[in-house]
């Protein structure tokens, strides 16, 4: 699998303003909230207790926790599982009231394999990042090989 | 991702796998207490614009030039053009896309760069006739119309397209969506980066015409709008057939719907001319004077709109001498049936009653040129006392008459 981010460079302006016969493997995608988004969660232990990974499913967006409004797709950390198991002493150290035992690898995406054998940009904007340590998101493109056995965001970091 | 920061990533991915794009938010799971002094990220969603072949844009012309395919089709050189000069123009809100004849117009034969020996061509031009937009980069941007009309002969081609192109590269184009003006419509859409600059529009490619040789009126051309086209030639009214006296004048109209209307017609196949008898002959109303059996044939006409859409219509004209009349296959067959009472004899008996009735019924029929009558055998009802006498025999004497009507013919000999 690859994966790339960072800026490419496109070949020479040859054509200057209007190419006619150039980069037609190159494709832009954005975030489309009216692409199909799929929720993807890989759970590790915590990176203190030696980050182990535990297991990966696929989980509805809101559960992530993602979700698309007027505003935009604002990504949070995971709340699903203080929703769901707020006393389980596998997620929360100690049972109820207990902090944070496992970390949580959110995947909000789009599977596309149309793009395939192109050229693919994502881009858009980040209106904002109000996420405290040790939280972060970031912006993937993978590319999974076709007999790669899980096709779920799996360590592909 | 940073607040009010632009995010681009970029990957050549491998044909046949499986592509993922998105976003991954990791740290440990969080209580629903606390998760808002955890901070978020929103990321923009980019909106959906749709633009048309809307001609109070500010459209721009860019002639690429290449070499002809069969010398290797380099690329020679681009520049901005005036639209007019590419050759494309706007009239009322219809955008005309013609092969290029400015060349032509400004650039004598003897120029070997743009004229081959024989006066056709020397370079392939790619003619875009464009709007550029920089406020839509960021967006969703769909570009759509109505292709009203699409006559290009081979090789000339016309496509709509969605350049991207970016100024941090040297404006290279760097994401392209064309379409080709072959259906009645068009539409096209893609997503755009912030920061680039946005093109749409129309590509017209196809060789420097020589108009002498070659008249732009038979290279074909495009006529692309944002509306559809109005309806095409649609014939409302034609007569057939047409019964008419020999030696009489006879005048056969068509009555059509649509605009810029131009017709034809024809007799058996063949395009008719004005005189010997003949006007009207590119009107609605085509005139036969003086007419005789050889004009009995079949008149069809060919409209034409100003798309170049046409509608056929035929009418039959049968034309009769009183004198001496025959069963015209070509003439409206009637059907009608008298009943008389039967008595079982040879003879039929008091007149019962009259009806018109289907020829397919009577059975009475024509081909290729051949009446065949039957004797008749759908009125026979075996449970109705009128027509059967209730043990399986006939109860009426039928007359089944299989006939033209021709009033014209009344008071001639």
């Amino acid at each position: 699998m690859k994966t790339l981010i960072k800026f490419c460079r496109y070949g020479l302006a040859m054509l200057l303003l209007l190419g006619a016969i150039s980069s037609a493997s190159a494709v832009n995608v954005i975030v489309d909230s009216s692409k199909t988004w799929i929720g993807f969660m890989n759970v590790s232990e915590l990176p203190a207790n030696g980050g182990a990974y535990q297991f990966g499913s696929y989980w509805g967006t809101t559960d992530l926790n993602a979700s698309f409004s007027s505003a935009g797709l604002t990504l949070t950390p995971n709340t699903s599982i203080d929703r769901d198991v707020p006393n389980d002493a596998y997620w929360w150290v100690g049972g109820a009231g207990g902090a944070p035992n496992k970390n949580m690898d959110a995947s909000m995406y789009v599977q596309d394999d149309t793009l395939a054998g192109q050229t693919v940009t994502f881009s858009g904007n980040c209106v904002s990042n109000t996420l405290v340590s040790p939280y972060t998101v970031t912006v993937f493109i993978k590319d999974f090989a076709p007999d790669f056995p899980h096709l779920q965001p799996l360590q592909q970091r | 991702l940073t607040t009010g920061t632009a995010f681009s990533i970029t990957l050549a991915t491998t044909a046949g796998d499986h592509i993922q794009y998105g976003f991954e938010t990791i740290g440990p799971d969080a209580r629903l207490a606390t998760v808002a002094t955890l901070g978020k990220v929103i990321i923009a969603v980019p909106s959906n614009i749709h633009v048309l072949v809307d001609p109070s844009k500010t459209w721009l012309g860019y002639m690429n030039v290449f070499e002809l395919p069969a010398n290797g089709g380099g690329y020679a050189f681009g520049s901005s053009w005036g639209t007019a000069d590419l050759n494309a123009t706007f009239s009322a809100g219809i955008a005309t896309l013609t092969p290029n004849s400015s060349i032509f117009r400004d650039v004598a034969l003897s120029d070997t760069f743009w004229w081959q020996g024989s006066g056709a061509g020397n370079k392939n031009m790619d003619a875009n006739f464009y709007v550029e937009d920089s406020s839509l980069a960021g967006s969703i941007v769909t570009f759509s119309g109505f292709v009203w009309t699409n006559s290009l002969v081979s090789p000339y081609t016309s496509q709509a397209f969605i350049k991207e192109l970016d100024p941090s590269a040297g404006y290279a184009t760097v994401n392209i969506i064309t379409t080709n003006l072959t259906s009645t419509n068009f539409s096209i859409t893609t997503a755009t980066t912030a920061g680039h600059i946005v093109q749409y529009g129309f590509e017209t490619v196809g060789p420097n015409a020589n108009t002498t040789s070659t008249p732009l009126s038979t290279l074909g051309k495009v006529l692309v709008a944002s509306n559809a086209p109005p309806t095409g030639p649609l014939i409302t009214s034609l007569p057939s057939p047409i019964y008419v006296n020999v030696s009489s004048n006879v005048s056969i109209t068509v009555g059509v719907t649509g605009s810029g209307l131009s017709y034809q017609w024809k007799k058996n196949g063949v395009n008719l001319s004005n005189g010997s008898g003949v006007s009207g002959a590119t009107t609605a109303t085509l005139s036969l004077n003086n007419v005789q059996g050889s004009a009995e044939a079949n008149y069809s006409v060919v409209i034409t709109d100003s798309l170049a859409r046409t509608a056929t219509g035929n009418s039959y004209l049968v034309v009769f001498t009183p004198s001496n009349l025959s069963f015209d296959p070509n003439a409206t067959l009637n059907g009608f049936i008298n009943a008389f009472y039967y008595d079982g004899t040879s003879t039929p008996g008091g007149y019962a009653t009259g009806f018109g009735y289907p020829t397919a019924l009577l059975q009475a029929s024509i081909s290729g040129g051949i009446a065949t009558l039957r004797p008749n055998t759908s009125l026979f009802n075996n449970s109705d006392a009128f027509w059967s006498d209730l043990a399986g025999g006939p109860n009426k004497w039928v007359e089944a008459d299989y006939y033209i009507a021709n009033d014209d013919l009344a008071g001639k000999l």
